[in-house]
């Protein structure tokens, strides 16, 4: 360690580690809540019903049969995503005996999939196909939950900038009342070393990357902090969204269940974005407060 | 080497009617000039001014060749602060350093090596008797160890320009006198000092030019005698002389 680095103002307190360990919980929480309601939604909204049956008429001549194969082949081509195919009898007889007492008839063909966004072309092309078919929608949950579930994706995301907004703030608060401090405590020493030839930018990058030192610390801290704190959150909404509960870490960062992979990886590139932004701000807030106690000597 | 133009500095109100003072003045290289006047003349305030320790508002100042004038650069002041050494009345240091890494600070900041830095070092620890007292801090040694610690600070780097405060001359005959025998040596080399003083006793010990200060006419100008008249470029740092038998 030389001379002049044994004399450059240190942060001696643990208040800046702690405060970016806040910061960096802060700051990892604002960007899971967007991605974890919405993944927590997707999820939800995967087990709502959406299932619709298309029923042709009973066949008395065959005519139905010539119609079932070519819809479903229409119906599989046009709509792959929606997976449609021909319920089995067993099924359609186990199905019709709880509507009512047992069906004595042929029984009818019945095609079922699975859409809700699609439902108007599906309607479109059945009609086209089969003019006779029946077409049975799913219940309309969906659609009335639709407002329900853009609300919750909005103010998951304005939460989020306010946080995130808020955590900014707090760095460069924190930062300029750190750098205020040292700077009026230490200006006998620092006008002694700029009297013995130290250059500014020496004393300025000497300082900075301490501080993005500490800050990237306390960046760790909070990152080990926060992953305990999503497990228990996600874990405290599974059974909402009829989940099992985790038995691994893993499971919290599995894709289409609950948070991101990508997340993770977001997490571990927070200290090094604290580190890199604190190095920035103290850079800036040094030189400020150097030009005013020059101008106040 | 030094020139003033028309810096405005604060007098004592009993000094000057105004309250300031407007000072012209060109120093030669390796000239030394002795600034005299009462408590409040401005004397601590012209050092400080030529020693950049304060932002110039008004007027112009050249500093070996160099603009040191309201409009100064930090790379400017970085430059001409190496070759400046100040001794101020208060000497202060540094708490985490020891005398030995605090005198040696001035050397590291010119980007000395590091064996030369010891080497130099330990000659002038030597030369000023601090050889024993070396790895104490600061707060352990006496005052007039830290006197003779800032002596050899102010000149470990052999400065092109030596500024002295009075308070310093209240050393010990035997500390003095070889303090000024060591200015003496670097003015040879093309130091040019100023040193402050109310006493003009003390200008026996190093022949000079004299300045009164509060200067009356905020017109008035001074141009001292060079006290070396022939101009010499400024020698690179030599080694410290041997330090004295016991």
């Amino acid at each position: 360690m030389t001379r002049l680095s044994r004399v450059v103002p240190r942060p001696k307190t643990a208040f800046l580690p702690l405060a970016f360990c806040l910061i960096t919980w802060l700051l990892g929480l604002a960007l899971s809540i967007p991605l974890g309601t919405k993944a927590g939604l997707y999820t939800w909204s995967q087990q709502i019903n959406d299932t619709t049956l298309i029923a042709l008429p009973t066949p008395l001549d065959g005519a139905a049969d010539l119609q079932t194969a070519p819809l479903l082949l229409a119906l599989k081509s046009a709509f792959p995503e929606a997976d449609p195919h021909i319920l089995p009898a067993e099924d359609i007889q186990e199905n019709l005996s709880s509507w009512t007492t047992a069906w004595t008839g042929t029984l009818p063909n019945i095609i079922i999939l699975h859409a809700s966004e699609t439902l108007p072309s599906i309607n479109k092309l059945v009609l086209q196909q089969a003019p006779h078919a029946i077409i049975i929608p799913p219940p309309a949950q969906k659609s009335r939950l639709w407002p329900f579930i853009n609300s919750l994706k909005f103010n998951a995301k304005i939460l989020a900038y306010i946080i995130s907004i808020g955590a900014l703030l707090l760095i460069a608060t924190l930062l300029y009342g750190h750098v205020y401090t040292t700077c009026r405590h230490t200006a006998a020493e620092r006008r002694l070393l700029l009297s013995l030839g130290a250059n500014t930018q020496q004393l300025s990058n000497l300082f900075a990357n301490r501080v993005s030192f500490m800050a990237f610390l306390g960046s760790i801290g909070g990152d080990i902090i926060l992953i305990p704190t999503l497990a228990f959150i996600s874990n405290s909404l599974r059974p909402l969204l009829h989940l099992p509960p985790y038995h691994h870490l893993s499971e919290l960062f599995t894709p289409h269940l609950f948070l991101p992979v990508s997340l993770i990886e977001i997490l571990c590139l927070i200290p090094c974005f604290i580190a890199a932004i604190s190095w920035g701000l103290t850079q800036l807030f040094f030189h400020i407060n150097i030009t005013k106690t020059h101008l106040s000597l | 080497m030094i020139t003033l133009h028309q810096v405005l500095l604060p007098t004592d109100h009993s000094l000057t009617p105004t309250g300031r003072q407007s000072i012209s003045l060109h120093i030669k290289r390796g000239s030394v000039l002795w600034l005299h006047g009462p408590a409040g003349s401005g004397k601590t305030k012209l050092l400080e001014t030529i020693a950049l320790q304060h932002p110039l508002q008004t007027g112009s100042m050249r500093i070996m060749e160099r603009d040191a004038g309201p409009k100064i650069t930090e790379k400017t002041r970085g430059i001409l602060q190496r070759c400046i050494s100040y001794l101020p009345a208060r000497p202060t240091f540094f708490e985490t350093l020891n005398i030995f890494d605090n005198i040696a600070l001035p050397l590291e900041l010119n980007h000395l090596h590091h064996a030369d830095i010891i080497k130099e070092t330990g000659a002038i620890l030597r030369w000023f008797q601090l050889d024993d007292q070396a790895h104490k801090h600061p707060s352990q040694v006496n005052f007039t160890t830290l006197q003779r610690a800032a002596c050899a600070r102010a000149l470990i780097t052999q400065p092109a320009i030596l500024l002295v405060d009075e308070p310093i001359f209240s050393l010990s005959r035997s500390l003095r006198e070889l303090f000024f025998s060591t200015i003496k040596e670097l003015t040879r080399n093309g130091t040019t000092t100023l040193l402050a003083t109310q006493d003009n006793t003390y200008s026996n010990l190093l022949p000079g030019d004299q300045l009164l200060l509060p200067i009356a006419s905020p017109q008035t100008s001074h141009t001292t005698a060079p006290f070396h008249t022939e101009t010499r470029e400024h020698t690179p740092p030599q080694p410290m002389p041997e330090a004295p038998a016991p």
